[in-house]
Parts: C-alpha cells; structure tokens; sequence
C-alpha cells in the first residue's frame, strides 16, 4: 500500500508537468510551500578549517560549500596597488551521477563568471595590496556544489559572501631593511565589502514565477531569472537568459521582491 | 618531530596504535542512492553511490553480461589541504586513486548480482589531514551500506607508518598529515574483518622485511 507521499512522487515522475500544474491551481506547490516562500535556510560557518574562510549553505536539500583561501602574490604590473581574486565554481563528483572529469561544464563556467561579476562591484581590490608594486594578497574563492536541488545560485552567491565577511587576513609588513615581508599573525583585519549582495532566483512555470524553484521546478519550465540586490535596495545584476516571455509587472515586482529579500537575508545572517 | 614520545604518546597525545576520533553520518544527500560523511580526525570525506542503474553511453565498451561495471571517481577540493592546490578534475594523481580504489571495490560489491549495470562511486576529500586514501575507503563502504548494495563484507582501510625507535617498531595507526611528511615508511591496507582478506596494499618507502612482517 503506498503512502500518499510516494503516490504523489510516482505521478510526478510520470507526468510531472499535469503534477505541477495542479498544485499551482491552488496557488501551492508539490513540497508545500507558497509561490514566494524560500525552503528552509542554513547556514554554517568555517565548515572547512583547511580554509582561510569557509562557508556551507543549505537550502532545502540544495547544498553549496565556499573556501577561500588567500595567498601573497607580486601584483600585476599594470595594476601595481591591486591585489586580485578568482572565482572557482564547480559540481561536485557527489553532486550528479553523470559528472565526468575534466575541466567545468558550461553551467559551471557561467556561474564562475556571474560570481565574479558580482564580486567586481562590490570588492575592490587595492585593498588586498601590501606593498605597491611588491605584495598584494590574492584571493583563491573555490565554490562547490555538493548536491543540487535547484536555485544552486542564490546558495552559491550566500557562501561567497558569507565566506568574504568571515575573511581575516593578518597583517603583513615590509621590513626596511631586508625586504622581507613580515607576518603578524596576531593582528588580523577583515576586508571591506562595499555592498552586501544577496541574489533571488525565481523559476518560471507557465508564465508563473516560483521563489526559489527546486531542480524539478526549473526543468519543467523555461529558463529562470535571477535578481541581485544590495541590502539597502541597489540592484546590481538581473539575469533573465532567454525563455518565455513575461510582463513588465511581473519583472517589477521580482525586482521589489529581491530588494525586500535582500535586507531581510542581510538583518538575519550579515548584521 | 618526535613521532613518539619516551611516555609513548604522539604529536596529538594518541597511542601507537589509537585511532582518532571518528564521526561519520549516513544518509547525507538526497538525490543519491548511498551517501555518507565520514571523518577521521581533521580528515573528512564524502562519498555518494548512484546505482545500481543502466550504464552510461561512455561506458558502453565495458558493459559485461556477468557483472556489473564498478566506477569510482575521487575528487579533492582545492581547499582541502593546509596549501591550496587546484587540479584539474581528471590528473593523474586522482586517476591513480581512482583507479585503487575501483579495483577494491570491485572484488568488494557482488558484482554478479547486476550484469549490465553500473554502480557509481564518487568521493569528495574536503579535507585532507592525513590517511586521505584510508578514510575515502571507508566513506565509500558506508555508503554503499546506506544505498543497500550487497557487498562481500565490510571494507575497512587504514594508514600505519613505523616508527623505529630505540630499535623497537612501534605501528603508527591512522596517520595525520605531519606524521606523512615525516617520511616515515608507511603502508596503507584495505582489509575485510570478517573474512580476514586483504583487498588493497600499498607500501611506498623502505621497510625492512623484519618490521614490515611485524605490520601485517
């Protein structure tokens, strides 16, 4: 005899867009949640020692882990007061049976570059540098997925920022007469982040928008969209690749949405 | 380093032959038919089992009417170890692991039990403070058990290193990672506790015939 929970997991997979359509009828969807309700958030802190900073995130079964490691490098000669930092994004071996070694897929790379570019405007580099033209910090950011249940991007862009605010690098100085740069473990500072960026995915089901879609709600429908806000409401990136169209309301209020969802994230976890 | 010191006690306060504290929780990921995380020490490992299920395209050549196909594949992330390294997904080092511990598995999992299918290993190292290799065995093991596959027994591995001292070898069990770089002799060995076989061994260093008899 099969529990309605199983019944209801049978019929979804055999015809999953007639199963998500009924519950949207009712304004909810398969898990329970509302249109605009995010599945349960945690996050946990130094989660990877090894790391200088670190940070996991959970978000409903969606799992996405972010070490930052800082090295010292010589600074690049056209940019002498930069320091610099690179994003690493990838799926984890554990995170899909269909993993295949080698270097980052296409979904990857395009996550790299969207974490990156959010980072550009909200972290300056000249502040990673030690000694113009001689030392200058260099942040390695690795950003994994360990399992996948959709929305992995608001997840990503979280541990990043969550993994940067925890950053302390010490404090180096260039001894006179030497040259040699000194280590002062004891004095540790963190870096400054301009804004506070947290990032609200919707996924779009037949002209419907569903707040933070699981892997199969972003299947079933077209391409998702991606808002990024600041916590005090500046919009820095909105990312809609393709897919059915939608209606300027509709975007607005995405957009009023993240802005609320931004400073609420930020009160809770960042402040 | 002192390996040992003349109370007997190692860099951490462990005995000769003590392991270290081991936390390990099954069941850790949805979407995977086994999963675990097991970690030894400051060493932690995930390990995620998808099958048994029809082989992929890639796997074609192998496809056996008798058996099923065993495919591992070990990963680290770039922060796992105290210097950052960043490797590419498919380099040697993790190919020769790989490669370990698919042999290991497959004398371990009653492969006769799914021909033409294939069983998926994937191992995570997030961190790495020794016994890497060891504790990715083991990780695999539990989840295998949480993904319900018949296996021949349980597959334990464990790091031991000799340390040679007053003339005495003492087995140094379940290495940390300052005690690797020692560069003490080390053997990793896989064994099933039942059965009383050993699936995998592997000496890199010199040993004297008479302590490395002493080890087994």
């Amino acid at each position: 005899m099969l529990s309605v929970e199983q019944l209801s997991r049978q019929i979804a997979d055999i015809c999953p867009e007639d199963h998500l359509k009924s519950f949207l009828q009712r304004d909810v969807r398969p898990d329970g949640r509302s249109l605009d309700e995010l599945r349960p958030l945690v996050l946990a802190k130094n989660v990877a020692p090894t790391a200088d900073s670190s940070a996991m995130i959970r978000l409903g079964n969606t799992k996405v882990i972010c070490g930052i490691t800082a090295e010292t490098i010589k600074p690049a000669a056209a940019t002498p007061k930069d320091g610099s930092f690179s994003v690493n994004f990838e799926f984890s071996s554990v995170c899909s049976p269909n993993a295949k070694a080698g270097p980052p897929n296409e979904v990857a790379q395009t996550m790299s570059i969207f974490l990156d570019g959010i980072l550009k405007q909200v972290f300056q580099t000249n502040q990673l540098c030690i000694e113009p033209d001689l030392l200058a910090w260099t942040l390695f950011i690795d950003v994994y997925c360990l399992e996948d249940d959709g929305n992995v991007t608001d997840a990503a862009m979280m541990s990043v920022i969550s993994s940067l605010r925890d950053l302390k690098l010490p404090e180096i100085t260039i001894d006179e007469e030497t040259a040699k740069p000194l280590v002062n473990l004891e004095k540790q500072s963190p870096v400054d982040l301009k804004m506070f960026p947290v990032s609200t995915t919707y996924g779009e089901f037949s002209g419907i928008l569903l707040l933070d879609p699981t892997a199969r709600e972003t299947e079933l429908g077209s391409s998702p969209i991606t808002v990024v806000c600041s916590e005090k409401g500046a919009l820095l990136c909105f990312n809609r690749s393709g897919g059915s169209p939608l209606s300027q309301e509709q975007v607005a209020a995405a957009i009023e949405n993240s802005k609320r969802r931004s400073s609420t994230i930020y009160d809770q976890y960042f402040a | 380093m002192e390996l040992l010191s003349d109370e007997g006690f190692r860099f951490d306060g462990r005995r000769a032959a003590e392991f270290r504290k081991i936390q390990g929780r099954l069941g850790v990921f949805d979407h995977a038919d086994g999963s675990a995380i097991l970690q030894q020490g400051n060493t932690k490992v995930l390990a995620a089992v998808f099958g048994p299920r029809q082989p992929m395209a890639s796997q074609h050549g192998a496809v056996s009417q008798e058996k099923c196909i065993v495919d591992v594949e070990y990963s680290r992330a770039a922060f796992a170890s105290a210097e950052r390294k960043r490797r590419a997904r498919g380099d040697k080092k993790a190919q020769e692991i790989s490669l370990s511990l698919k042999k290991t598995f497959e004398a371990t999992i009653l492969t006769t039990l799914y021909p033409r299918s294939a069983i998926s290993i994937f191992v995570e190292v997030l961190q790495a403070d020794g016994g890497d290799y060891a504790v990715c065995v083991n990780a695999a093991t539990l989840a295998l058990i949480d993904a319900g596959i018949p296996i021949r027994d349980v597959c334990c591995a464990v790091s031991c290193g000799v340390a040679i001292k007053d003339n005495v070898a003492y087995s140094l069990l379940d290495l940390a990672y300052s005690e690797e770089s020692a560069r003490i002799p080390t053997i990793v060995a896989t064994g099933m506790p039942k059965t009383g076989e050993m699936v995998f061994f592997e000496v890199e260093s010199r040993l004297h015939m008479d302590y490395f008899r002493a080890q087994i």
